[in-house]
């Protein structure tokens, strides 16, 4: 590094290449990121206080290039800010793209994108959430009676239990038999 | 909050959490006390509660609502939890946002706040777990499950991974992360990359990295041929050249020209080359580099310097004249020390010309063998995982509607125009979806007898043209290399002869025919393999396909008979032209032209060498020359006319079968032409380039969806036919073809009929015993029952996975069974319910 400023202390980033599927470059990358969302605000210095406690709103996020077009923009910062407000610290912002990472496992990704389809967060897929889904996919290029059509077929082909709901290990199954999942659940960084 | 609810959502396992003084320090350093903790953990991860009785509020309810004909599984979630706390998140997202917040739950976030989740002796990836490499026992989540290398989801909200401990993984992670930094210094799009990937997702960006793959490859197999071959024969070559001056300089009137002519003579001579009997010194031409040159330099010295230069770009582009005189071609590597310390002249001393310490043969077929084994390597291993994935997901056809709504929305779209396509693209999926389940049944029926007689008849006159053209385009290859080009040129070379005799210079018309015939059999290759896929595209959209998959598929399939076909048709031609021919006039190419008093087969590995290197230069050209010269226009029309000759959009499918099909001709080419490899890395970056510029500006994402993981994997079968079809055609050559006994590395070894005879012999030489075991590891007593086990193995392999297919279906009828009986004892509950 020589004489330029040093964001994180090699401990950080020991921890960081610990505990997400990042190498020290895209570290450094996605917290370049994080402060061109807001250049004035991030400080240069990150302390560990910094990446849980220095926050960016919601607003600010959804500025990201990568989010901007994305149909479940919304859901996804939700789901990964820790509290759920879509208020994002740099450990979650991190925490993000290590999951839409390549080297992400499978199942790991699964687990975060029924969160994300998850409109009502009470663990399971429900006809209204895949409504919402369908309704972000294709906007309004579908009709009404098509669109409820489709989200009963969706619900028929995974729902196995026959209870209304896909939960969890349903979505899974189905995820992981997928054979694009893991590629299109992926953000390059 | 009631919610239909499979049982299966109650968690069902317990476990004991780890009670380390330490680790509970560390936790109230962080939470206050150790319960508070705990008590944190369970609200966030849904954690069962081990004692049943001890709080309740966190049980599963199971009531049975009188309302409601259904069994109601209710779960219920502590007060303050993340249940609520999200539900209260998502109430204030819908707008009615309510400022006085419960103080606890204030309290709560500024907890979760003041702690780092990576901070301290974290190292496993679970959220709030302070597991370490040195006390894996500390997992906080339940690890009987856990693998210790995998990823595993336990339960439904809990996941991790356990960065393996021990010296092996500290490598296995260090070069893997050392591996991945020089991939990536490799990598020469990344940037670009990601914005192909932004505009046309995943499928387009793949073909970005299989150009990139295939040049990496190519550089790869030129710095290895490079060092191995190229250079050492360059070295040879001038360290015979200095040898030769040296004794030269001892003995008055002799040249070194004159020298190497009288040793090639010598062997020349020598009865095992069969030269035509009255062949004095004098009337010999040696076909070797300075040789070569001298006669092709003394045959332009009257012309002008702008036609020399004309001459010297023409010979650019056909590889003969100079080119052929220099290294590019297999012909001119000769091993010239060890021919020199095997010929004996009567009148000259050559013991100091020492054998060469390196055997250039051994390097020309080691060179080879490496090339051929990192391409397989990298074939195997870019399609590997994608393989794998592609194996595990063949079921996925059952679930269409789920995978396109859930799994199929690439996210790394993040361009307008992207997005909007993607949209449309997937929403025309899903309505295809609901059409085809709608409608399959009832239009098989309505179907009329006319109606499928119809579209057969189409189909089978499709196929037929097809097959009819692909037999034309046999047919034109094979007459020009075997009558056309060489009658033409014959013709040629005589008006050529005459007009010299007459006006001292042959007319650039003359030459402009020449050059015409001499690139017919590639102008006839590349005019198929761009024309044909147009009409094929064309053609399969009257076929009357069910869906736009099949109708790729059939175009897809169609495509690749072509490229196939064009290369096997050029493997046969020359296969022709190995046949032993008598000239009798000035033949039809330089390499042969300096050979023409042998009666042996001429000097074929520089002769093909050629052939590959015009199909490829000609491919250059008309890549660069299509986009430069009809897309660019045909796009600036329609930005301003608005009209639309041909389809803008990015044709993927045919790209990468393109590049597939021009790497096949490099394997072919490298084996006659070393040099070929660099020549491969540039080929692939002027395809880079064309392809990124049409990308960026020309072209437009395909309207059809792209199943990148499925195409993939047929992609890279493609690509290892391809490879198995060039290895097959090498090792043909190796083993049953003569090498040229007038130039190239085997110049010397009529002793050997095949380089491969070659190799065994100069193999057992080194290695006296190992010799032996080779003998017995190829002999047909080790063959045979290696063949046998190999086949035992494969039977087995296949029983075993229809066994496991078999299970699956009877787990899964297990489930349908489970699920009956769950309806039953529902039924049963609700009568019970009405009569109680």
């Amino acid at each position: 590094m020589g004489n330029k400023l040093v964001t994180f202390s090699e401990e950080q980033l020991e921890e960081y290449q610990d505990c997400t599927f990042f190498g020290r470059k895209e570290i450094l990358d996605v917290y370049k990121k994080f402060v061109n969302l807001s250049p004035a605000a991030v400080p240069e210095i990150m302390t560990r206080w910094d990446c849980q406690n220095f926050r960016l709103s919601r607003a600010e996020i959804e500025g990201l290039p990568e989010l901007k077009e994305n149909p479940y923009r919304r859901r996804i910062i939700t789901v990964f800010s820790e509290d759920g407000s879509g208020e994002m610290s740099f450990n979650d912002f991190l925490e993000m793209f290590s999951v839409f990472c390549e080297r992400a496992p499978k199942e790991l990704k699964a687990y975060y994108a029924f969160r994300i389809y998850d409109y009502d967060e009470d663990g399971f897929l429900s006809l209204s959430d895949i409504a919402k889904t369908l309704r972000a996919l294709c906007r309004d290029s579908l009709e009404e009676k098509d669109r409820r059509l489709i989200a009963d077929r969706v619900m028929k082909e995974c729902n196995m239990d026959d209870n209304g709901a896909i939960s969890f290990s349903e979505f899974e199954n189905m995820v992981t038999k997928s054979a694009e999942f893991a590629e299109t659940f992926h953000i390059r960084i | 909050m009631s919610r239909r609810a499979s049982d299966q959502s109650v968690p069902t396992f317990t476990w004991d959490l780890p009670t380390y003084t330490e680790y509970e320090r560390e936790v109230e350093s962080r939470y206050g006390t150790y319960e508070e903790y705990e008590m944190e953990m369970r609200v966030r991860h849904r954690w069962p509660v081990a004692q049943p009785d001890a709080d309740p509020s966190s049980h599963v309810v199971i009531t049975v609502n009188p309302n409601e004909p259904v069994l109601v599984v209710e779960q219920r979630i502590p007060e303050g939890g993340r249940y609520a706390e999200s539900l209260a998140d998502s109430e204030a997202q819908d707008g009615s946002e309510d400022g006085d917040a419960d103080p606890a739950q204030e309290a709560k976030k500024a907890a979760l706040r003041s702690h780092n989740r990576f901070h301290g002796t974290r190292k496993c990836w679970a959220k709030y777990c302070w597991a370490d490499r040195k006390n894996p026992a500390r997992h906080s989540h339940p690890l009987e499950t856990l693998s210790s290398n995998r990823i595993k989801t336990i339960g439904k909200d809990v996941d991790l991974l356990v960065i393996p401990s021990g010296p092996t993984h500290t490598v296995i992670r260090f070069v893997r992360y050392n591996g991945e930094r020089i991939g990536r210094a490799l990598n020469f799009y990344g940037p670009i990359y990601r914005r192909i990937e932004g505009y046309y997702g995943s499928g387009v960006a793949g073909y970005v990295g299989l150009i990139n793959r295939l040049l990496l490859l190519s550089l790869f197999s030129f710095v290895l041929l490079f060092g191995l071959l190229i250079l050492p024969s360059i070295i040879n070559y001038e360290q015979f050249q200095t040898k030769i001056k040296e004794i030269s300089a001892t003995k008055p009137g002799s040249s070194p020209l004159g020298i190497e002519k009288q040793i090639l003579y010598s062997f020349a001579s020598s009865s095992a080359f069969g030269l035509v009997g009255n062949l004095t010194i004098d009337t010999y031409e040696p076909y070797l580099t300075k040789h070569h040159a001298i006669a092709l330099a003394n045959k332009n010295t009257n012309s002008s310097r702008a036609s020399q230069l004309a001459t010297a770009a023409l010979e650019l582009l056909e590889g003969t004249g100079w080119m052929e005189a220099s290294w590019m071609f297999l012909g001119q590597y000769v091993d010239q020390l060890d021919l020199a310390s095997r010929a004996v002249l009567p009148d000259l001393d050559l013991s100091t010309v020492g054998p060469s310490p390196y055997n250039l043969s051994m390097a020309f077929l080691f060179s080879m063998f490496a090339v051929l084994t990192v391409s397989v390597i990298v074939l195997i291993f870019s399609s590997g995982s994608s393989l794998k994935e592609n194996l595990k997901g063949q079921h996925s056809q059952a679930y269409p509607f789920c995978e396109a709504m859930f799994s199929t929305w690439p996210h790394s779209l993040q361009y307008e125009n992207g997005v909007e396509n993607q949209r449309m693209t997937e929403t025309s999926q899903l309505r295809s979806f609901l059409t085809i389940a709608k409608k399959r049944a009832a239009e098989r029926m309505r179907k009329t007898t006319r109606q499928k007689l119809t579209v057969f008849f189409i189909r089978f006159t499709v196929w037929f043209l097809v097959v009819a053209f692909l037999d034309v385009f046999g047919y034109l290859l094979y007459t020009s290399y075997d009558e056309w080009v060489p009658e033409n040129l014959e013709r040629i070379a005589k008006k050529a002869q005459t007009e010299t005799e007459q006006t001292g210079s042959t007319s650039s018309l003359l030459e402009a025919e020449r050059f015409v015939f001499n690139f017919l059999p590639s102008i006839i290759i590349t005019g198929f393999n761009t024309i044909l896929p147009i009409f094929l595209n064309f053609a399969s959209k009257f076929e009357r396909y069910r869906s736009t998959k099949t109708e790729l598929r059939v175009t897809l399939v169609r495509t690749i008979l072509l490229r196939l076909a064009s290369v096997a048709f050029l493997l046969m031609s020359f296969f022709r032209q190995l046949e032993p021919k008598q000239f009798t006039v000035p033949p039809y190419n330089e390499a042969i032209f300096t050979v023409a008093n042998v009666t042996t087969t001429p000097c074929f590995e520089t002769y093909v060498g050629q052939q590959i290197y015009k199909v490829l230069v000609l491919d250059v050209l008309v890549a660069v020359g299509l986009f430069a010269g009809v897309r660019v226009p045909l796009k600036i029309l329609h930005n301003v006319t608005g009209i639309e000759v041909l389809s803008f959009e990015f044709d993927l499918s045919g790209n990468i079968l393109s590049a597939i099909y021009i790497q096949c001709l490099y394997w072919l080419g490298i084996f006659f032409s070393p040099p070929l490899a660099g020549m491969a890395v540039l080929h692939f970056l002027v395809v880079a380039i064309v392809a990124q510029l049409g990308i960026f500006f020309v072209f437009s994402p395909s309207t059809k969806i792209h199943h990148s993981s499925g195409s993939d994997v047929f992609f890279t079968v493609v690509a290892l036919f391809a490879f198995f079809l060039a290895l097959l055609v090498l090792g043909f050559a190796a083993v049953k073809v003569q090498p040229s006994t007038v130039c190239g590395p085997f110049l010397f070894m009529a002793d050997y009929p095949t380089m491969y005879a070659y190799f065994m012999a100069t193999f057992k030489t080194y290695l006296a015993s190992a010799g032996f075991l080779v003998d017995v590891a190829a002999s047909s007593v080790v063959l045979f029952p290696v063949t046998v086990c190999l086949a035992v193995i494969l039977y087995y392999k296949i029983a075993t996975a229809r066994a496991k297919a078999d299970g699956i279906k009877i787990l899964k009828q297990k489930i349908e069974t489970a699920t009956a009986q769950k309806k039953f004892l529902e039924q049963k509950a609700r009568q019970l319910k009405k009569f109680s």
